[in-house]
Parts: structure tokens; sequence; C-alpha cells
């Protein structure tokens, strides 16, 4: 489930910049309880682009080598709405079923 | 300097110990992981000082050791395991004519009905030729005739060409061009066997082919209703060869 949801973040990140590998990594790895190794990411930002979740395109930078973006595609934003949707939902179950339990 | 050398020796261990832990990947894509994975290190160095070796484990301890990433991988990478009808498919293509044709009929269902090969290396394993060699000896029958027209050729030494036109059609060419179509005929289906191993272990190489990504996308998501149709497309395909080879 963590690792459904983790795509999802990805592609929230993206929609309001287009961002490199490196910069998603940290990012996810920086919010708490996540990802446990940053590498295990890049397996599935390949994923989001195999499915036509995001496409890439690659960029110079000033320091170090030339950088691969991700940009969301519109299906991407699709499937990220739906899923804000669906989260909303399930968590409002959980929370709900959790309270109960108190 | 030297502590320069020893941060890439450290990362020169980190990568190749990665390539190892991913060797029951398919090559593509654990070249491609371990690619992204260079870039990783590449950019976390740039924020580094140089010849900080802690802060250099740090970031690998950040990317996951080797082995944990491989297991990982394994987890959401489709099994690479390959079934023995898809072994077996690029053989009988290429041979299974032979067995009465009916090998041949085999190996096309199997072409058919796997996931493995994408729409136009169906058509390839399914054109080139129908019966695989079997086909290529029917294709030097269909020549035949001219075949004997040449030895004719040869005895009256300026013989026009014009006697063969009749026989076969590919006396009209020159010479070489004749070479050069006996050894397509005989090389087709070794090549297209071939090309469906080598798709069958190494799988197709979406990185640098966005049209194969399209493709791909498609494979595993087709519906049984969808692969449904393209077996009986392909039997539709073969029973007009068949139609067609009765008419000679």
């Amino acid at each position: 489930m963590r690792r459904g949801a983790i795509e999802y973040c990805v592609l929230a990140l993206l929609l309001s910049e287009d961002r490199y590998g490196f910069e998603i990594t940290r990012e996810l790895s920086n919010a708490d309880g996540l990802v446990t190794s940053e590498g295990t990411v890049y397996p599935l930002l390949t994923r989001l682009r195999n499915d036509g979740l995001v496409d890439t395109y690659w960029q110079e930078s000033t320091e170090g080598p030339p950088r691969r973006y991700y940009r969301i595609t519109t299906n991407g934003k699709r499937a990220l709405s739906s899923f804000i949707d669906q989260w909303g939902r399930f968590r409002d179950s959980v929370d709900d079923i959790l309270s109960k339990g108190r | 300097m030297n502590e320069h050398t020893t941060s890439d020796q450290i990362v020169e261990q980190y990568l190749s110990d990665l390539r190892d832990a991913l060797q029951s990947l398919s090559p593509n894509s654990a070249r491609e992981f371990v690619a992204e994975i260079e870039q990783h290190i590449a950019e976390g160095r740039a924020t580094l000082e140089p010849g900080d070796e802690v802060g250099l484990r740090n970031l690998l301890e950040r990317i996951g050791s080797p082995v944990a990433l491989a297991s990982e991988l394994q987890e959401t990478e489709p099994s690479r395991s390959i079934s023995t009808m898809d072994r077996a498919t690029p053989w009988l293509i290429m041979l299974g004519g032979f067995a009465f044709g009916f090998g041949w009929l085999v190996g096309l269902y199997g072409l058919w009905s796997s996931r493995r090969w994408r729409i136009w290396d169906k058509l390839l394993g399914t054109f080139v030729w129908p019966g695989g060699l079997l086909g290529t000896l029917y294709l030097f029958g269909a020549s035949a005739s001219s075949t004997a027209c040449s030895g004719f050729q040869g005895a009256g030494q300026t013989t026009p060409t014009m006697t063969c036109v009749h026989h076969g059609n590919l006396l009209v060419l020159p010479r070489a061009l004749q070479f050069l179509a006996a050894f397509v005929m005989v090389a087709a289906p070794f090549f297209t066997s071939f090309r469906l191993g080598s798709v069958l272990s190494r799988g197709y190489d979406d990185a640098s082919n966005n049209r194969g990504i399209r493709l791909a996308r498609r494979g595993p998501s087709m519906s049984t209703n969808m692969r449904l149709v393209w077996v009986i497309a392909g039997i539709v395909v073969l029973i007009f060869f068949i139609f067609v080879l009765t008419l000679h």
C-alpha cells in the first residue's frame, strides 16, 4: 500500500514544477516514514514513465552532469486527482474505525 | 588528491556491487537503474566537499545497500522466468515446418498467444517466412524451373534471359542479385528466430524507444478478449497461406 501511495506523492510533487530524480528522491526521503532508501524511488519513476503518467526530458545543469527531468502528463494529473479522492475517503474511514477503538 | 581517489574508489565499489546484485534482472532495466543511481551519486557529490568521505558514505547509505535495492526491484519487476512454450517458440517458428507443418502451427500459436513479443515481431515471425525454413525450400521450389532454365542458358552462352521469364521470376535478375535473393531467402528465417529469441532473453529496450513504451503498456494490460482476437487473426492469416500454397 505504501508503495502505491508513494507513486502519487511523486505525481503531487510534479504538479507544481518539473523535477529531476535527485530532487524527487530527496523530497520523499525527507518526509518521515515514506521511503526507506532513496534508490528504490528510481524503479518507481521508471514505472510511472512506462505507464505514461510522467514523461522525461534532459536538461543541462550548471553544476554537474545533465539532469533527467520528470514532468507530469495529462493522464498523470487525472490519476492523481482520482487518487486524492479515494485517499480522502480511505483516510476518513480508517480514522473513523480507529477512533471507535479508543 | 589522495582522498579524492578514495572517494572515487568507494563509488566504483558501490556501483560494481550494485551491478552484481542486479544480475537476475533483465540487462536493460539493470543498466538503466545503475545509470540512474550513478547520476544520483554525481548529484549528491556535487553538494559535498571534495574528500568528504563521511558525507559520501552517508549519501550511499541513503540510496540503500545494493542487496536491499536488488530485492526491492525484484518485487516490482515482472518475473523474468520464461515459460517452456516461449522458449520453444523461436525454434518451432524456424524448424517446426519440417514436422509436417504442424510444428510451425504450434510455434505460431505460441508466438501470437505470448505477451513476450510485440506486434511487429509477431508479424515478422508469421511472414518471414510462413513455414520457417520450410518456407525457404518452398521459395526455392518456386524458382526451380528457373534453375533448370539457368543451366540451359549456360549451354547457350549468350542466350538472353527472355526464355526464362515465363518460368522463374528470379532469373530476370542479374546473377549477383540472384545470389543475394537466395541468401536472403535462407538467412531470413534464421534472422527471425534469432530476433525472437533475443527479445525473449533481453526484453525490449524501452529506455531508448518511445514507441516501445506505448506498445509495452498495451502488452500487459491487454485483456484476454483482445489476445483471443490476435490469436484468431493469426489463424486466419495461416489459413490464407495454406490456401495460397495449395493453389500452386
